[in-house]
């Protein structure tokens, strides 16, 4: 339902976060300066706890209000959900969904 | 009346949400829903294709289902616990999901037929398996399957829609 080899940044204020099972969800507002076909409200889908844990989530990683940069995967449909690749944290680092992929270029990702 | 009030209830209790949050607890939860069902459809599907004839030809039926049952029923109220447990942490969303009715309507009808098999065929198992299997009983066994099948099939597809 996603279209995986597509990697968008969207970048916004989180409205909701929910680091829950089976997974999480980011519920992001994306302005209107970011053009209209990133502007609204996204659902940002993670992985289950488990997963997003090791990789160095936690419950307070993001709190209502905060600006949020996301990669992620959209929906083949086009409807305004995608599947979460890495979050860019204030400090440059990246948060992962799971597993650390390697960047889109090929080389290794970040270390932690 | 709208059953959400009592579903958002349900999913807000202290244990549920503890559930939904938890790293280690969820996955331990959704790990025995699975393996239970192994044991529990398991059984049943031997049972099944021991009615139509396909396995354990050598063997009474009746002996079959005394041997399976057991196993098969404690497998079911590990499934049952589990499931409950699963659907209380995300109840309001479960119970939007199509594919979550279809697996209850199929676990109403799967009961249903077992229930007629009980009630009609099982008294007399031993003699109709030895002089033939009846149609009746037949069709029991193939619907037990697809109704299996089904609750199998809609109980992994809608955990994508979760």
């Amino acid at each position: 339902m996603f279209e995986m080899s597509k990697n968008v940044t969207y970048k916004g204020t989180v409205v909701e976060y929910h680091l829950e099972n089976p997974h999480s969800h980011i519920i992001i507002q994306i302005p209107a300066s970011e053009g209209k076909d990133l502007a609204g409200r996204w659902d940002i889908e993670g992985g289950a706890v488990n997963i997003m844990a090791k990789q160095g989530w936690t419950k307070t990683t993001y709190r209502p209000g905060d600006p949020i940069t996301v990669v992620a995967h959209p929906m083949k449909d086009g409807s305004r959900a995608a599947s979460l690749f890495y979050a860019v944290m204030p400090d440059g680092r990246r948060l992962y969904h799971d597993i650390a992929r390697p960047n889109a270029d090929g080389s290794a990702p970040p270390p932690g | 009346m709208s059953p959400l009030p009592v579903l958002d209830w349900l999913q807000n209790t202290g244990w549920a949400t503890s559930l939904k949050e938890s790293t280690l607890v969820f996955p331990l939860v959704e790990g025995s829903h699975l393996l239970a069902l192994s044991f529990s459809v398991g059984m049943v599907m031997v049972l099944d294709l021991r009615l139509l004839r396909l396995c354990l030809r050598n063997k009474p039926a009746a002996v079959v289902m005394r041997e399976l049952m057991p196993w098969s029923l404690m497998g079911f109220a590990v499934m049952l616990g589990t499931g409950f447990a699963l659907f209380a942490a995300q109840a309001v969303s479960a119970w939007s999901n199509p594919f979550f009715r279809v697996k209850m309507i199929l676990l109403v009808l799967s009961g249903l037929n077992a229930l007629y098999y009980q009630l009609r065929y099982y008294p007399r198992m031993a003699e109709w398996d030895r002089d033939g299997t009846p149609a009746g009983v037949r069709a029991i066994a193939v619907l037990s399957l697809i109704f299996w099948i089904g609750v199998i099939a809609c109980g992994r597809t809608m955990a994508y829609e979760l």
